[in-house]
């Protein structure tokens, strides 16, 4: 029960680091609105991280068909889409105050809509399928084979969009000063842990309402 | 032997039978009876390994000195089944149903013996028509020779003879008797004539 | 699902003589089964028409409907390569769930699950959407590329580009027909669920074709999306060969 406690003391301190740190430079201009980037990076990799484990838990529930595994992979899929929002907001945010626009089709915008479009889909499909363990097949193929995909279009992008469209910085925040870098991990670290917690706390949620729906069965 | 132990079945909230246990011998026809939506139908699904039960298990038991138990996924290869929610392909001819249904299997199906076996369900000629342009009974006995085109050890028939005129039932009976010689058969009914095929009752 | 012979039931008391040569073989997806299910599918196509019809309606119409409103500008290589790509996309996802939802819907499904080794299923459909991509987009492309005057420098290129497409598309949306067929509102819920998953294909052939429409300087080298597309192929090829089974078994 100390992890929770750990998290949110963890996360706050991440923010208040944000404001510590000095300016970053990008090229020669001085990013404003920085403090985002110590969200908005962070928020972006445990969102990645959250559609890498609702797969694996997708393949451990296709293995071993203990209801648990899938209760976590909608978890995780839930709290990722919740992060994914989030950093399209405050990475829109972060465009628009630096480069002028919100919205600009780079390669890492369009990644993040179709991980966007994949989370519907896989929510659209949940709720759409009656039977209970077809249900938990076919969420856990459309998880995997949606990761799979994912990770060929992040290539696709990278390689086939024209470098002159990106104006995501890819390294600002990490080749500047050594305090940037370890208040960028520094809130790596604690997003991810947030999302261990949340994902831990839905699932048990999940699992309870099944037990629920069972207890009323018997 | 076929052997049915603490079988349940829920979809969602709605239970459909709860510890069903049975044991039917090779040799042996066997009734399954029970009102309307006691699950007779998802019974059958269950033995031929198409709707996964909520709980328990079913097993083929060797008889004999012969080794080891098959389970549900293994045994759905060994099922034959005619029920009314199983239809054939409606836009291939009662020859080409047989013949894919041949294929699928592994196993390449004369001319000769599509019409030998057609002739025993007094289907040979139709045999060119569209499955759609049969009648509901004629297509009730076209669903009868797919389901034994294989001799499969256990056959499934769900409401066999709901759209057989007599005729129809006079082959339903032939098919039964020759069941009995290459494994077991279980018939979803509640017809009483049906009845007069089957050596044993399971009640849902 | 990989089942030896030996599992075979011998009915104890029964002479070898009773027993139908098929009792003692298990279904496994061979060249033959595949084809079987192939030619089942074509059959049955080709006496209704209905996926074949709806997808070379739209593959046909569209370009028309498209050449009426841009049929006085100029347009750009690129450009040109996405609104193709655009108009392949959407036939496809018009047609290509059809074949798993007819069996779901009129019930055929269950008899086909019983009797046919999931694989020969899943590769007999997926050569069945290819051979329905091929031949709709054999008349549609010509139209497209004639009804929006589009310079055709690399021929070769749009074919090589098409097929890889074609195949990454009849893959994808077996898999996925296979999983909204057996969800309520199959029709909808397949053009959501394909968009996001085929959304990379559909860049990469949009650029390769691009350049076989006489694209220049970056947008012309098509190597990178003519290996992005192979890869993606092998990848969904990869991906529902292992999965299938979950989809489709009980």
């Amino acid at each position: 029960m100390v992890f929770p406690f750990v998290v949110g003391i963890w996360v706050t301190a991440g923010i208040l680091i944000g404001f510590a740190v000095p300016p970053i430079h990008d090229g020669n201009l001085i990013l404003r609105t920085r403090q985002i980037a110590f969200f908005h990076v962070p928020m972006a990799i445990a969102m990645e991280v959250a559609f890498l484990m609702a797969a694996w838990y997708g393949i451990s529930w296709l293995r071993t068909r203990q209801p648990r595994y899938d209760a976590l992979s909608l978890a995780y899929a839930e709290v990722g889409t919740v992060f994914c929002v989030i950093a399209t907001i405050t990475g829109a945010i972060f465009a628009r105050t630096n480069w002028g626009a919100y919205w600009s089709w780079d390669p890492q915008q369009v990644g993040i809509v179709t991980t966007l479009l994949t989370y519907a889909a896989l929510f659209a499909l949940r709720g759409a399928v009656e039977d209970e363990d077809k249900k938990r097949n076919l969420w856990a193929v459309y998880a995997i084979i949606g990761l799979i995909v994912a990770i060929f279009s992040t290539m696709v992008y990278r390689r086939l969009l024209p470098d002159n469209a990106t104006l995501h910085p890819s390294n600002t925040v990490i080749t500047s000063d050594a305090l940037n870098k370890f208040a960028l991990w520094f809130n790596v670290i604690g997003y991810i842990m947030l999302l261990v917690w949340m994902a831990k706390l839905r699932s048990r949620f999940e699992m309870a309402s099944q037990r629920l729906r069972e207890v009323q069965w018997a | 032997m076929l052997c049915v132990r603490k079988l349940a079945k829920r979809y969602g909230a709605r239970v459909v039978f709860r510890d069903v246990n049975f044991e039917v011998e090779v040799g042996t026809v066997a009734a399954v009876l029970g009102s309307n939506g006691a699950g007779k139908s998802t019974l059958l699904k269950i033995v031929a390994g198409l709707t996964r039960p909520t709980s328990g298990r079913v097993q083929w038991l060797p008889t004999g000195d012969a080794q080891g138990a098959l389970d549900a996924e293994v045994l759905q290869w060994q099922c034959g089944l005619a029920a009314p929610d199983a239809p054939v392909y409606r836009e291939l001819t009662v020859g080409e149903n047989l013949e894919f249904f041949g294929r699928v299997r592994g196993v390449e199906l004369t001319p000769d013996a599509v019409l030998s076996h057609l002739e025993k369900f007094s289907l040979h000629t139709r045999r060119n028509d569209l499955a759609m342009d049969l009648s509901s009974g004629l297509r009730a006995r076209l669903q009868l020779a797919v389901a034994t085109l294989h001799r499969a050890p256990l056959l499934l028939l769900d409401e066999p003879s709901a759209n057989l005129d007599e005729a129809g039932r006079a082959i339903l009976q032939r098919v039964v008797e020759a069941q009995r010689e290459q494994g077991l058969a279980l018939i979803a009914t509640n017809d009483p004539r049906d009845l007069e095929l089957c050596d044993e009752r399971i009640e849902l | 699902m990989e089942i030896g012979s030996s599992a075979a039931i011998q009915p104890p008391g029964a002479r070898e003589s009773t027993l139908h040569p098929l009792t003692a073989l298990v279904p496994r997806a061979t060249w033959a089964t595949v084809q079987a299910v192939f030619w089942k599918d074509w059959r049955s196509e080709w006496r209704t028409r209905a996926a074949l019809n709806s997808i070379a309606l739209f593959s046909i119409a569209s370009p028309v409907a498209l050449s009426f409103s841009v049929a006085r500008q100029r347009l750009e290589p690129e450009t040109l390569a996405g609104l193709l790509w655009t108009v392949l996309l959407f036939a496809a996802l018009v047609g290509l769930a059809r074949s798993f939802v007819k069996e779901e819907e009129s019930g055929t499904a269950t008899l086909l699950r019983l009797s046919c080794p999931p694989d020969a299923v899943l590769w007999g459909k997926a050569l069945f959407n290819l051979v329905l991509l091929v031949g709709t987009q054999a008349a549609a492309v010509p139209i497209f590329v004639l009804l929006l005057n589009a310079q055709l420098s690399r021929a070769g290129l749009l074919l090589l580009v098409l097929l890889l497409g074609d195949v990454g598309l009849a893959v994808v949306s077996s898999l996925l027909g296979a999983i909204a067929s057996q969800a309520r509102a199959r029709g909808s819920l397949f053009a959501a669920i394909a968009v996001p998953l085929v959304l990379p294909l559909l860049v990469a052939a949009s650029t390769g074709t691009a350049a076989a429409f006489g694209a220049v300087g970056p947008q012309g080298d098509f190597w990178p999306a003519l290996q992005i597309m192979l890869g993606y192929d092998v990848a969904v090829v990869t991906a529902a060969w292992m999965l299938f089974d979950f989809v489709w078994s009980a």
